[in-house]
């Protein structure tokens, strides 16, 4: 069977840093007496960003945890180990591309065949996220010593002896505010309301987890606004003259379905 | 012929994989049979899948359309392989600068069309190829990104790393496109337009590769001049890899070259198989030959793919767009 796409819905909205962020970048190239633990930067601008990849494995982890029971991440069966021998890292993904469909998480963000298994490719696109242009004004004019922002000091001290062990840590400020850009390919209508659905509840998990390290002691906490959902047919995408309907917030996800029917005649 | 000239301009990284450990290797330009493989997987995801194959065969017969790599342009100039043919380059100089020249890999486009009329390359030509090569080096910035994978339970951490490269503004990539059909131009415009939509390269899960249609005009006086001169001398454009009748004249015609390996996985529209293509080596861009070159398309289909995996032939684009190099 061909997968071809019906259409795609594009989600677009802001994400507002209620606290400190910090997703961390390499330390390779840093010069002795810098920071500890220094952010990620769009190597261009020098703004910090929120890496598509960041966004999608944390909506992906907190998905499968929120169904662990269903996918049997909890259990032993469908989970793989995609670490070494001496460091497991156990996460889930379907076999073949036959199970992933039936998965609703494989079938959004994709699985890696094994075995001799196809492979299924995500349908979800998860964009880089660049500062707004109001942040990056707010953020140029902070006087950290640090550009766009602020150093964090932090420090563990021993129980007995109090011997400090201080570090820094870099990290984008309150208030940042970050575009984000989600693209979900229709290939189905039957899975489409399932897998919005998810995507909704993966987002909303976000705000009540956590984004980028150090979660536990207050970092990433953010908030996520959807600020505007399209459902664009594949026909207004081969014309160049888009015809999309526009949605508000998730729950008017029917009105968006509607777009694609009757148009799956071929699939 | 109809020749036009199409930029892409990136709407943010891209991730464009080359041989070496893991996913750390990024080129910066694509070549022509992997445009080609991303052109057909559009038309299968968006349109039918019998109008791939129908392409397809037309491109095993008589290609509607032939094309080049995609290369570098930044700030208004266009840059294209340097042509490997150095004989016209007197002993003195290639004694003196030949470490220079050795590094010179990109041309701006002028200096592309005087490559070989310049018999006598002085020290202020070869600095004034430098400088420009700077610019393309400007272009874009390479960059490793760290990567990470947590257990869902233990939140142990696996760590890689992953290359992209990040254009810079008024930069990106061009390519030619010689439609010898004219009815193809505005279908050719359509799968491109699509193609930016989806991304293409690696990684597009992410956002990256996804593209603007800059431009999409037919050629100017300049590039003009690179297609039509008289000449004995032709350099190609894109990655090549001769047709049958080709293969007995070829150690005559071919002056100077050099040879890349391409290998990789199979995609049949927006299934990825975990099923290994047939590597196939080509001639590259920057080869010299003595004549027009053709080229053709090679069925790479695996020996003895597992039942019910495949149901196509599977191809790689290895005709020659060649540009005469002027005297």
């Amino acid at each position: 069977m061909d997968k071809n796409i019906l259409g795609k819905v594009q989600i677009n909205g802001k994400i507002k840093c209620l606290t400190g962020l910090h997703i961390g970048a390499s330390k390779e190239n840093m010069e002795i007496g810098a920071i500890d633990s220094p952010v990620v930067r769009d190597p261009v601008t020098r703004q910090p960003y929120i890496p598509g990849s960041s966004l999608k494995g944390k909506m992906r982890s907190l998905l499968e945890r929120a169904l662990s029971v269903e996918l049997g991440i909890a259990g032993t069966t469908k989970r793989r180990n995609i670490g070494t021998r001496n460091n497991e890292i156990w996460i889930h993904v379907c076999d073949s591309a036959e199970d992933a469909l039936q998965c609703p998480i494989c079938r959004i963000f994709g699985s890696t065949g094994h075995n001799g298994g196809k492979n299924f490719p995500a349908r979800l696109a998860v964009r880089d996220a660049y500062l707004t242009g109001d942040s990056v004004e707010k953020l140029s004019d902070i006087d950290t010593g640090l550009q766009y922002t602020e150093w964090k000091f932090e420090n563990a001290i021993d129980r007995v002896t109090s011997a400090a062990n201080p570090r820094q840590l870099e990290r984008v400020p309150r208030g940042a505010e970050f575009d984000f850009e989600l693209i979900y390919n229709v290939e189905d209508l039957h899975t489409v309301e399932e897998d919005l659905k998810n995507l909704a509840l993966a987002i909303d998990l976000i705000t009540l987890d956590s984004l980028g390290g150090h979660g536990s002691r207050g970092y990433g906490k953010v908030d996520i606004v959807i600020e505007c959902i399209k459902g664009i047919p594949v026909e207004s995408l081969k014309s160049d003259t888009i015809i999309a309907v526009e949605i508000k917030s998730l729950k008017e996800l029917s009105s968006l379905i509607t777009t694609f029917r009757g148009k799956s005649s071929g699939a | 012929m109809e020749v036009y000239l199409f930029k892409l301009r990136f709407r943010g990284p891209v991730h464009f994989g080359d041989t070496g450990i893991d996913l750390e290797n990024v080129q910066e330009t694509v070549s022509s049979d992997t445009l080609f493989s991303a052109l057909m997987n559009t038309i299968s995801i968006y349109y039918e899948r019998n109008e791939a194959e129908d392409l397809i065969e037309k491109f095993i017969n008589n290609p509607p359309f032939i094309f080049t790599s995609l290369f570098v342009y930044h700030k208004g100039l266009y840059f294209l392989p340097k042509p490997m043919d150095d004989t016209f380059i007197s002993e003195d100089t290639k004694r003196l600068k030949g470490k220079e020249l050795k590094k010179l890999k990109w041309l701006e486009i002028s200096d592309f069309l005087n490559w070989h009329s310049q018999s006598n390359l002085t020290d202020k030509d070869i600095s004034n190829m430098q400088q420009k090569q700077s610019l393309y080096t400007d272009a874009f910035v390479r960059e490793i990104r760290p990567r990470v994978v947590l257990d869902r339970i233990t939140q142990q951490s696996s760590i890689y790393h992953c290359g992209y490269i990040y254009f810079k503004k008024n930069a990106g990539l061009y390519g030619l496109v010689a439609f010898s059909d004219k009815g193809f131009i505005e279908k050719f415009k359509n799968i491109l337009y699509l193609l930016g939509q989806t991304g293409i390269g690696g990684e597009r899960t992410y956002g990256c590769g996804t593209f603007k249609i800059e431009s999409f005009e037919p050629v100017d006086s300049t590039f003009n001049m690179i297609l039509h001169t008289n000449t004995d001398k032709y350099t190609i454009l894109s990655l090549y890899h001769p047709a049958q009748d080709e293969r007995q004249n070829l150690r005559n015609n071919l002056l100077s070259y050099d040879i890349i390996r391409k290998k990789g996985w199979i995609t049949t529209g927006r299934k990825a198989l975990t099923l290994k293509r047939k590597s196939v080596g080509f001639i590259t861009e920057g080869s010299v030959s003595k004549g027009p070159l053709k080229g053709c398309l090679v069925d790479i289909t695996p020996d003895n793919p597992p039942p019910d995996t495949l149901s196509h032939r599977v191809y790689r684009y290895g005709y020659a767009f060649t540009a005469p190099l002027p005297r």
